[in-house]
Formats: C-alpha cells, structure tokens, sequence
C-alpha cells in the first residue's frame, strides 16, 4: 500500500538488515532469496521523452516504492514489484509537471498510481539480466521489459557502507497508454530509468 | 579612413539590427506562449537560440570589417555629439555580444537542460550542466542587457532619422553607401 505523506514509504530501517554483497556473491557459498525494498529517499525513478527527434527533457517521480526479490546465485527467479504515486511527477522546466498530471497525460486525480511487476528472464547474469512484465499507468496494462544491471560496487567515503549501484531501464510507447497528445512535438517512445544506490553492508 | 561603407559593413549592419529586432520579439513571444502549445513553444525557443547564435559570428565579422576597413568620415556635428555617438556606437557593439552570450549560457544553466540545436541540425555543447543559482542570475542579466540593446538601438535609429530629417547623410551613408 502506497502511502501518501511526506516520510518515507519504506522506513530507513526497514533496510538496515539488508545487507547483501550483491557483486561477487556468484562465487559465495549458495544463498536463499533476498529481499530488497527501496524509495525515493535511496533511489530515482526516471523518464526521458525526445522532442522533434533532436531534444531531450528528463522528469522523475518524486514518490515511489519498489521491492527487489534477488537471489544472487540465480538471477532468473528474481523479481520486482514497483508502485508510483503519478502525482509525484517533478519536471524542471515550469508548467511541465502540471501537464504532465493533467489528464492529457498521467491523468494523477484519476489514476493516482502506477505498478509494475516484472519477472527475471531467463539466461542472465547477476551484472546484467531483463525483468520483463505488466506495466499499469491509467488503467492500461502493457508488457514491458526492463534492462537490470548492477553497476559497480563501492565503499561509501563517509559512512564506510558498502553500496552497489542498480540500474534497470526500458522503454514505453506512450500512446499505448493512451498518452496522445503533443504527438508532433514530443515522441512517442519514452524511456524509463530506475537509478538506486543499495547499501549491501 | 575609407570614403563610404562597404557593401559588406552596410548589409550587416542591416542584418543584425533584422535579427535583434526579430529575436527581441521572438522572445517575448516564446515566454508568453503557454505548455500547452508545446511544439510552437519548442520551436520558439530553438528558434530565438540559434538566431541569437548566429549574430555571435556576425558580430566578429562586423567588427573584422570595422577594423580591417574602418569607417568614413565623420558629418560635420558638434563634438559633444561626436562622443555621444561614438560612445554610444561602442556600447551597441559590446551589447550586440553580450546579449547572445549571456542567452546562451543562460540557456546552459537552465534546470530545465533543454539542449541548444542550431536550427534543429546542428547540437552546440553547452559548456557546463544545469546550475540553478547561475540561472537565477544569468536569466535577468540576458534579460536586461537585452533590453538595454533594443533600447539603445531604438535610440540609435531615431538620432539617424533625426539627422537625416536635417539633411545630414548619416542615414543614406548606412543605407546606400553614399
């Protein structure tokens, strides 16, 4: 359930047994599923759409949650589940995040919340693999595939927490969602990011 | 000291005063057009980018121009006026560059990262990202050094016309080379 107040969805501490070594573990010793949940207080959810085939704009979700089901020793059973509060939507160019919850688009007073809930494919590895299933925004469903990929692995200089950076990204047609309109000014392919750092230990 | 203008000073005197009168409106149409015109709006402002642009290579040519050539001989005016005009003729030429420099850095440290492409073909690189307490200066500087020009500029055309009016050449010297 997806809360609608300003703290966190997830509590910080939620997270604090969640240590994994996420990198490296293939040759660990075999170990059950792991459970990661994570927000936007860790992580950022992205769109970019292109304008006249030459521009870029770039906008995000400013509350979402998401749950990663991840065994390290095999990535085909993971699993991810993503829900977003459409409202949440930031643009930096004035007047972009209200249209872009206007009913022309995302429509946010209709359909407040957007869910995705992928499956790993078969034949990837723990660095790179596809988490492909429904994506729901305005009451459509449409199967996508995310691109997952575990990045890099580091100490963070402050704290000393160990952190492995998480990408996973896709594309939309957002006509199929019944997303229409600027059609000559804005593409109609648009790409989803998810940028997480986690703290594994 | 040559006798009149070239052909090439006299046209680009006149295509740049075209463009910045041009760009000037431009501008405030662009501002004014809401989202929800969102292609005309794209195109404005891509539009008032690369024109903007464009009087940056101009102004090097002119200025080239000027001191490769030099200028004809000044009409008979009283001296006060003589500084008047060649200080005023100065600060034209500072602000003719100033404007688009400052646009486009301007247009660099917006948050919105809109990229620059020179009328839609050519991407310029912009020369550092998104800065919003940059924009949040360099914005009102473009926007008022812009004023600044077309103020000056209108200044400009009203003291040539009202020399010309007197039956001094200053005017038809710009307009048809003698």
């Amino acid at each position: 359930m997806l809360v609608k107040s300003k703290p966190p969805l997830i509590p910080r501490r939620a997270l604090a047994g969640m240590a994994l070594p996420l990198i490296g573990l293939a040759a660990a010793p075999a170990q059950a599923a792991r459970v990661f949940r994570f927000d936007h207080t860790q992580g950022r959810l992205e769109f970019i759409a292109r304008h006249l085939m030459v521009l870029t704009s770039t906008g995000q979700f400013t509350r979402f949650a998401c749950e990663l089901i991840l065994d390290p020793e095999r990535p085909e059973t993971a699993r991810v589940t993503v829900q977003v509060e459409t409202g949440s939507i930031a643009h930096a160019y004035p007047g972009a995040a209200d249209l872009l919850r206007s009913p022309a688009y995302f429509d946010a007073e209709r359909w407040p919340i957007a869910r995705f809930s992928g499956r790993a494919k078969p034949g990837g590895r723990i660095e790179a693999f596809e988490l492909a299933g429904p994506l729901e925004i305005r009451g459509v469903t449409q199967p996508i595939t995310m691109q997952a990929r575990l990045s890099g692995r580091r100490r963070d200089a402050v704290t000393g927490a160990e952190i492995v950076d998480c990408t996973a990204r896709g594309e939309i047609s957002r006509s199929a969602f019944g997303m229409t309109a600027d059609s000559l000014a804005t593409g109609d392919r648009v790409q989803l990011a998810v940028l997480v750092s986690l703290v594994i230990g | 000291m040559q006798a009149a203008w070239s052909v090439a000073q006299r046209r680009l005197h006149w295509a740049m005063a075209g463009l910045v009168a041009a760009n000037f409106l431009l501008a405030l149409v662009m501002v004014a057009l809401p989202l929800s015109a969102l292609l005309a709006k794209i195109l404005a402002y891509q539009l008032h980018k690369s024109l903007g642009l464009l009087l940056i290579p101009l102004w090097v040519w002119r200025l080239w121009l000027l001191l490769r050539r030099g200028r004809p001989a000044p009409v008979t005016l009283p001296g006060w006026q003589q500084g008047a005009a060649r200080l005023g003729h100065g600060v034209l030429y500072v602000l003719l560059i100033a404007v688009p420099v400052l646009g486009f850095l301007t247009g660099a440290a917006a948050p919105a990262a809109v990229e620059t492409i020179f009328f839609l073909i050519l991407p310029i690189p912009h020369p550092f990202p998104p800065n919003q307490a940059l924009y949040d200066v360099l914005r009102p500087l473009h926007q008022g050094v812009a004023w600044g020009l077309v103020l000056l500029a209108a200044g400009h055309g009203a003291i040539a016309i009202h020399h010309h009016r007197r039956g001094l050449p200053i005017l038809r010297l710009m307009w048809r080379g003698r």
